[in-house]
């Protein structure tokens, strides 16, 4: 069954939206997900910001963005893991930031990811994004966040939190 | 694992058939990203799911569409020659999300071993607030539900794995 829908406004509605600096990314490369999902299981890692694995053809590339006190853990279980060889080339980006957002119906309607992209206009140097859902995530660095919010708002309606 | 040690999440959720169109390119081009999403809003297009890397002066650009909606990518991108051979397309896939996750690491890797167990690849994955979500080979859909309920326990009233209406945009 198909229900169709007509929703346009010339500034996207969005029901909320947050920010988080000063966090730490963990990068690496993966060859197999179980041994991976084992470490994840392992590492007892609390508040896990944002994670991303994509298959880019001749790697697959898996990143996390964890808070500053969990950096350590987060990178001595990824050390461990290196020398087995299931994953290779870990390395950690300091002082980043997330900006997550979502809106009605981001996850049907066309043209939000293009909305984002024209908004930040190049002028953010994008680390990392999400669009899963309904639900936006952009990863950048910590120094850009306010500049990303103040370009993002002029596609988006960003609510102002008293 | 025995039941007393199963996670509890609120659902699991899978889509119809959808394509990866994956397009790699250098952070010094004339963003061949924006391009490729203007012509998603130009055709109407939703990206059910978009995950975007940057390592180094590499951009990889990973956008999932409808089945329906592939050949209004590829026709189209024949008219750009920065995108025109650029875009590769992973077929017969489907989208797997895993709800509430609740920021729990566990969640990710109790569904990344659950896979892995039966084989079930991955092409992407993103987290976001409230959920995890995969794309997989859609022909495993119901093997990843059968191979996740090995470490998770869903509500008696759980909603349908599938969607039962599929909601979508016109132009007003």
């Amino acid at each position: 069954m198909e229900t169709i829908a007509v929703y346009w406004e010339s500034v996207i509605k969005t029901y909320g939206f947050q920010e988080a600096c000063d966090l730490v990314l963990v990068n690496c490369d993966i060859r197999e997900i179980g041994h991976l999902g084992e470490v994840l299981i392992d590492s007892q890692i609390e508040s896990l910001k944002f994670a991303l694995i994509q298959d880019i053809g001749s790697k697959m590339i898996f990143r996390c963005v964890v808070e500053q006190k969990a950096e350590a853990q987060v990178l001595e279980f990824f050390k461990d893991l290196e020398q087995t060889g299931i994953i290779n080339g870990v390395n950690r980006q300091a002082s980043v930031g997330l900006i997550t957002f979502h809106g009605p119906h981001f996850g049907d309607r066309y043209g939000i990811a293009g909305a984002v992209y024209d908004a930040l206009d190049g002028k953010i140097n994008l680390i990392g994004a999400g669009f899963s859902g309904s639900v936006i995530t952009l990863v950048m660095a910590s120094r850009e966040i306010t500049d990303a919010k103040k370009l993002l708002s002029e596609a988006f309606e960003i609510p102002e939190y008293v | 694992m025995v039941e007393n040690d199963k996670l509890r999440i609120g659902g699991i959720k899978y889509s119809g058939g959808i394509v990866q169109a994956n397009l790699n390119y250098t952070a010094s081009e004339t963003d061949p990203g924006r391009l490729l999403f203007r012509l998603f809003t130009v055709q109407k297009i939703n990206a059910s799911m978009i995950t975007h890397n940057t390592k180094g002066d590499e951009i990889y650009l990973s956008c999932c569409v409808s089945n329906n909606d592939r050949q209004k990518i590829e026709y189209p991108i024949e008219g750009y020659d920065t995108l025109k051979n650029r875009i590769w397309f992973r077929e017969e896939l489907g989208l797997l999300s895993i709800f509430p996750h609740k920021s729990r690491i566990h969640v990710l890797g109790y569904t990344l071993k659950a896979f892995s167990n039966v084989e079930i690849p991955v092409y992407a994955m993103a987290t976001s607030i409230s959920a995890i979500t995969f794309v997989t080979r859609y022909q495993f859909m119901e093997k990843a539900v059968e191979a996740l309920k090995s470490y998770f326990i869903l509500p008696d009233h759980h909603t349908p794995f599938k969607p039962e209406f599929h909601v979508k945009q016109i132009q007003p």
